[in-house]
């Protein structure tokens, strides 16, 4: 895939120049970003661990009320990290560990699908964890550990460079 | 204190962190994991004393607190690795100084929250609320020190 054009559209804008010619944009981005980050593993700590089988002492349907801080975090990330990706195209474009990230953000977020359409309407229907099919569980695992590797990746990113 | 600086520079750990290939992005990713947990978990805490998820009762998420521990010993592990690293450079940066010192308050702050409200009988009294905000500022203290400490230099 060529990317050459997308770039050059996203380095002749006015978002790139904005990432790039104030210096204390960059700072506070990855400072949001990193909020972003904790907002999103936090929240979903509580409730994949709970749907896995951890803190049976926590109701297992009013736990998902935290899924709307995964939305935020998750918000703040997309937005802080397409403004990277408009600040330095010809960086995060070629990069592999970026190209994995993308790649885990895409298939989490499958996860997340699959959650809301087949886990929250069982959690909805009887509450108890221990009636949740085992494809609960495991997209529920599943969920931490792909998070835990975009973040692991993420990190890499100015290591992995092409 | 500088000779015993350079030393810990100089010690396998530290050698490793600064000069291996892997060794530093290995670390910095262990403690980008480690933060997610332990700030990630202590949110939450004080989201919920401040009204977020009133449905769930508030000492029931006591045992997170389990997670929020082993978030902070990946961290406490991987910030010792990273100091060894570049001690000297560490040792004089005020951001590091005023991030550890943030760090501190932070871990104080949730740890009474966790003992005095999600420990306690469910009640949430407007002194487990100001622990709740006080401990969200603190933490996001912590972040936005911690990434200056790349930008900013103010050695000695």
């Amino acid at each position: 895939m060529d990317f050459g054009p997308l770039i050059n559209w996203m380095k002749q804008s006015a978002v790139h120049d904005f990432v790039t010619q104030n210096t204390w944009v960059w700072p506070t981005l990855e400072t949001f970003h990193f909020l972003g980050l904790c907002l999103l593993l936090g929240s979903l700590i509580l409730v994949d661990l709970r749907v896995v089988g951890f803190n049976k002492k926590a109701p297992l349907k009013e736990i998902h009320a935290f899924v709307p801080l995964t939305i935020t975090g998750f918000s703040i990330n997309a937005l802080t990290g397409l403004l990277f990706l408009f600040g330095d195209p010809e960086r995060y474009f070629p990069n592999v560990a970026f190209q994995f990230k993308m790649l885990l953000v895409f298939l989490a977020g499958l996860n997340v699908l699959y959650f809301e359409m087949k886990v929250h309407p069982q959690i909805k229907e009887h509450g108890d964890q221990t009636k949740l099919g085992m494809d609960a569980k495991i997209v529920a695992g599943a969920s931490l550990v792909f998070w835990i590797l975009v973040i692991i990746l993420g990190r890499m990113i100015p290591y992995l460079e092409a | 204190m500088i000779a015993f600086l350079e030393w810990l520079e100089n010690t396998p750990l530290g050698l490793w962190v600064a000069e291996s290939q892997w060794g530093y992005p290995i670390v910095l990713s262990a403690h980008a994991v480690g933060m997610a947990i332990l700030v990630g978990v202590a949110l939450m805490f004080s989201f919920r004393a401040l009204g977020w998820a009133k449905n769930v009762p508030i000492t029931s998420l006591s045992n997170y607190m389990k997670i929020a521990r082993a978030g902070f010993l990946i961290n406490l592990l991987s910030g010792v690795a990273l100091f060894c690293g570049s001690a000297v450079k560490q040792w004089d940066s005020w951001p590091f100084r005023i991030k550890i010192i943030l760090i501190f308050v932070g871990l104080w702050l949730t740890t009474q929250l966790y003992e005095k409200c999600l420990r306690g009988d469910g009640a949430i009294s407007q002194k487990h609320k100001t622990l709740a905000a006080l401990a969200v500022f603190a933490w996001l203290g912590a972040l936005i020190w911690g990434r200056l400490i790349a930008y900013v230099d103010t050695g000695f």
